[in-house]
């Protein structure tokens, strides 16, 4: 519980401390916050009066009088800005405003309710967008006599309609969590899961939305007092001092610098604050921080070739993956090894956590980013695979590994028909003529037993079920004749019916070909039926490799016989189950020496003193444990 | 626990239920057909199909989260197919199927579990009186979910997938139910971790006497906590009956299949399960439309002609329970694969 203690007491600190922390919340609000004091204080704060001429230091450069120097007629430039400030900061106060009031509850209302009302808002939305916002100011500007309230308010109407559309989409998005529905089936009323569950959700949208619209409405409002439209002069406006210094900017370019600058500066600040304070609301309540770290370069594995003519198809030694995280380097792999030839299927076993997907893809050097191998080999037919170019993975993956995986739909391409995807692949493989490689994807379909091969080729991938799916990625993987197929739990998203027929196939095409299969599964079942060796792993490490009948009868390392047990089927009906107490510690939480040594029932004090190596036990049977007698004698 | 054990007193019935849903402009699926069956108070009743079944629908037209177009849902006395949320009984909760997206990850847990108890008049009864009595209640709840309260000031994101679905049970809880519906409760999580929040349920489900349909694809799961089972293919029950004779002894031919097709943990069983379900596995055919037929003819090793052409109603089965199956009396004998599994190492007991 110590990792979630820690991440408990890091929830705890507020928005605002979090904010101060970084640094570019820091920066800009600290930079936003003194002008808007500065600008509210101008009485006290400004050096002098703004209207205040002085016709014998007319267009200063900055003095210890005047710190930003004078303007034409000899108006302390400070003084005009700060003054000119409270006009614009309470103009883009009122329009964030006004723009909040039409754009949030209009937004998470419609997208909650949906239905007409929702039709109803949108089409609305539509139609302000569509008036051109310009327009309507200068209306507005002429009928309330330059009024820049009435002005910024219609501004952060008409501008709502963007707001308005992104609040709904997220609303929406949000409407269909299950907890939604639960707190529906609690009986809370509409009004409050609105207000408790939707509008929290909603929350980033809305602070970008503002500060974003905070700074177009400063640009907006600044030049409508270019133009002149704002309160007349002598009366200070940010927009009006850059015009009077456009005019004088031959003379002296100075002044436009400081109304310039700020106006640049106070845009830039709103932008990255919003930015800010959403990453930093979003932290409060997600464990990692949400932030992906930038990728860690791979350390050069010195390329050595193995001597021997025909070495092991696969080879796996001693490898170690570290995964960059915000909360530091993560090593999800540790000291992986085991060997797989030609027509074995090996079983990768374990629970989420345990590094069984992570070493597939490592395989097959498709790692995440973030993630990189920090030690060990991967050798395919004596090739190191770690250290080939790209090109060397390219024609190894197409054609001798192959991979299936979990989700077949995601392979396919949902745009074009599934005999043109097909082809494709084919025509990779060898110079085939269009006809000769239509005629192979018949056969390939026709190998995966698909009923009709002509009319599924015909077919667009969201046309086919998930069965037939997976049978199409099967037939792509095997276009290239692989020696080596790594199936990532090619079965877990299918029915248990699906399932047994693409296992059958499986086992089929193995037996007709010859290839390896390298299978990752957490279903006990799946390794029976179609595996001939197994390793088993738990938090990054392989705990137990052996053949697959060693496995089931005597197995040993209490790891797998906990997580054998652990069956519903292994248990008599409705009487506990015996459960492994805990879970699979992450990364950082793992204790020291053996990693299952906190769940395990047969733990001693030996077992926390140092690493466990691999020991064997019997040909081909490994196992991480140092107790083996005990268990053995357990029975 | 501090109060007395709650216990159902009612009994959700679920009558020639039928759900269509709209597909595009006038053309409409049938998603559940003719469904009938009962949750006794106090029982564990489950159903079990594979995607497309309608399983999950038979839950959303309880719940109120499916369109009912025919038939009856009732839970004891009040009409469940027109109430307004705000109607909706609070004997009546659910627990999702993933961890993830079933808590608000802006809210702590603390919260979400006493929001409930804050809500309404339920809650007031159920001793939600004051913020002292709801804290008390949520931490008594924790520690029932096996989570501790000191889980109640950290937020989902800093929860395992186990620890979630602990406290998605903890807030179905929350408020005293008498019938909770478990929709695929256990299928997202691994199977050490499943194996707890099957003990969790099951401890919970005697200890309160709550009722429960539980729905999932799983025969292992569902064999292990029901006591009586519903298997639905494409919509129609296919069988009922007690888990023991459902799972031991199926008498549909769709039943016998889902078994057959369940890998056993077990080398040996499973070898002489996958060359039983291989000699029966007639050449792939299309699906064949729903209507009058038997949904499974087009898969069925024994298929005949009437299959085809007669919709096969309810019946009682040769084991004890109920089969829509015109062959069911002329079905060879099915060999007992669950009794013949061997204990694994620290399997079953005697």
């Amino acid at each position: 519980m110590t990792a979630v203690a820690r991440a408990g007491r890091a929830a705890r600190r507020g928005v605002l401390p979090a904010l101060v922390r970084s640094p570019r919340g820091a920066v800009t609000g600290g930079f936003l916050l003194l002008l808007l004091l500065a600008c509210a204080l101008a009485p006290v704060s400004a050096p002098a009066d703004p209207l205040h001429q002085d016709l014998h230091h007319v267009l200063q450069l900055p003095t210890t009088g005047h710190w930003l120097g004078t303007d034409s007629l000899g108006r302390d430039v400070l003084s005009r800005l700060l003054y000119g400030g409270r006009s614009t900061l309470v103009g883009v106060a009122e329009g964030v405003a006004a723009q909040l009031l039409v754009a949030v509850p209009l937004g998470v209302t419609a997208g909650y309710l949906g239905g007409r009302f929702d039709r109803i808002v949108m089409r609305a939305a539509d139609l302000v967008m569509s008036v051109p916002a310009i327009v309507i100011l200068l209306a507005i500007l002429s009928i309330f006599d330059r009024s820049i309230t009435a002005a910024m308010i219609t501004f952060g109407v008409l501008g709502g309609s963007g707001m308005l559309r992104m609040v709904r989409g997220t609303a929406m998005a949000v409407r269909r969590e299950l907890y939604v529905s639960a707190a529906e089936l609690l009986g809370l009323s509409r009004t409050q899961i609105v207000f408790r569950h939707i509008l929290p959700r909603c929350r980033g949208t809305v602070i970008v939305q503002s500060s974003l619209f905070a700074a177009v409405s400063i640009g907006v409002q600044t030049g409508l007092t270019f133009i002149g439209l704002g309160p007349p002069p002598p009366a200070p406006t940010w927009g009006g001092m850059i015009n009077e210094s456009v005019l004088t900017v031959t003379e002296d370019p100075w002044l436009l610098a400081p109304a310039g600058v700020l106006i640049a500066l106070t845009v830039l600040a709103l932008g990255i604050l919003g930015d800010v304070v959403r990453d930093v609301t979003a932290q409060s309540h997600t464990s990692s921080g949400g932030l992906l770290a930038k990728p860690v370069s791979r350390r050069a594995v010195p390329p050595r070739m193995l001597p021997g003519p025909d070495p092991v198809l696969l080879s796996l030694r001693d490898l170690a993956v570290s995964f960059r995280t915000p909360a530091g380097d993560a090593e999800m792999l540790t000291r992986v090894s085991f060997d797989l030839d030609s027509g074995q299927t090996l079983g990768l076993v374990g629970e989420s956590g345990s590094g069984k997907s992570v070493t597939a893809r490592t395989i097959l050097r498709i790692l995440d980013r973030n993630g990189t191998v920090t030690a060990g080999t991967v050798r395919f037919r004596g090739r190191d695979l770690l250290s080939a170019g790209q090109r060397e993975l390219e024609e190894l993956r197409g054609s001798r590994i192959a991979l299936i995986s979990q989700e077949p739909m995601t392979a396919l391409d949902p745009s074009f028909r599934i005999g043109a995807q097909l082809r494709e692949i084919v025509r990779r493989h060898g110079k085939l003529s269009r006809r000769d490689a239509d005629r192979r994807v018949r056969e390939l379909l026709a190998t995966v037993e698909l009923p009709d091969p002509e009319e599924i080729a015909r077919r667009f991938p969201f046309q086919i079920s998930g069965g037939m799916a997976q049978r199409v990625a099967i037939a792509a993987a095997l276009a290239g004749s692989p020696e080596l197929l790594v199936a990532d739990e090619p079965t877990t998203a299918l029915d248990v019916t699906v399932q047994a027929d693409i296992l059958a196939l499986l086992r089929r095409l193995q037996r007709e070909t010859g290839m390896a299969v390298l299978i990752v599964t957490h279903d006990w079942g799946v390794v029976a039926d179609f595996c001939t060796h197994v390793a088993v792993m738990y938090a990054g490490e392989v705990v137990e490799s052996a053949p697959v009948a060693e496995i089931f009868d005597r197995s040993a390392h209490p790891y797998t016989r906990a997580l054998i047990a652990t069956s519903p089927e292994n248990a008599t009906r409705r009487t506990p189950i015996r459960a492994i107490g805990g879970s699979v510690p992450p990364p950082g939480a793992r204790p020291s020496g053996c990693r299952f040594r906190d769940r395990c029932p047969m733990a001693e004090e030996d077992c926390a003193e140092r690493e466990i190596p691999m020991i064997g036990i019997r040909a081909g049977h490994r196992s991480r444990c140092i107790h083996t007698k005990a268990l053995e004698a357990h029975g | 626990m501090n109060t007395t054990v709650p216990s159902a007193t009612a009994e959700l019935v679920i009558d020639d239920l039928h759900v269509d849903y709209a597909i595009g402009h006038r053309k409409r699926r049938r998603a559940v057909d003719g469904v009938s069956l009962r949750v006794p108070p106090g029982r564990a009743v489950g159903v079990v199909g594979e995607s497309g079944s309608g399983k999950s629908t038979v839950a959303g037209a309880v719940l109120g989260l499916a369109p009912v177009s025919a038939g009856a849902v009732r839970y004891g006395t009040t009409d469940l197919r027109e109430l307004g949320r705000r109607d909706r009984p609070q004997q009546i909760q659910a627990v999702f199927q993933d961890p993830y997206s079933s808590l608000d990850p802006t809210k702590t847990l603390g919260y979400t579990l006493a929001e409930p108890l804050r809500s309404h008049a339920a809650g007031t009864e159920r001793g939600g009186r004051g913020r002292e009595s709801r804290t008390a209640a949520v931490d008594a709840m924790l520690e029932r979910v096996g989570l501790g309260p000191e889980a109640a000031n950290r937020y989902p994101a800093q929860f395992s997938g186990g620890q979630r679905q602990r406290a998605s049970i903890a807030r179905a809880l929350i408020l005293r139910p008498e019938l909770v519906i478990c929709d695929e409760a256990v299928s997202a999580l691994d199977l050490s971790v499943q194996a707890q929040i099957l003990n969790l349920l099951l401890e919970l489900q005697q200890d309160l006497g709550l009722s429960m349909l539980f729905i999932t694809h799983d025969l292992s799961v569902v064999h292990h906590i029901a006591e009586e089972i519903v298997v639905l293919y494409r919509g129609r029950i296919m069988e009922s009956g007690s888990a023991e004779s459902v799972c031991r002894t199926p008498s549909h031919p769709y039943t016998q299949r889902l078994v057959m097709s369940a890998p056993a943990r077990d080398i040996a069983v499973q070898r002489e399960r996958r060359a039983r379900r291989e000699a029966l596995t007639p050449p792939p055919a299309r699906l064949s439309p729903l209507g009058d037929a038997c949904p499974f003819a087009h898969r069925c090793p024994y298929a005949v002609d009437r299959c085809r052409t007669e919709r096969p109603l309810l019946q009682p089965s040769p084991h004890g329970g109920r089969v829509a199956c015109h062959r069911a009396h002329e079905l060879p004998p099915w060999p007992h694969m669950y009794e013949e599994t061997p204990a694994g190492p620290g399997g079953r007991q005697p």
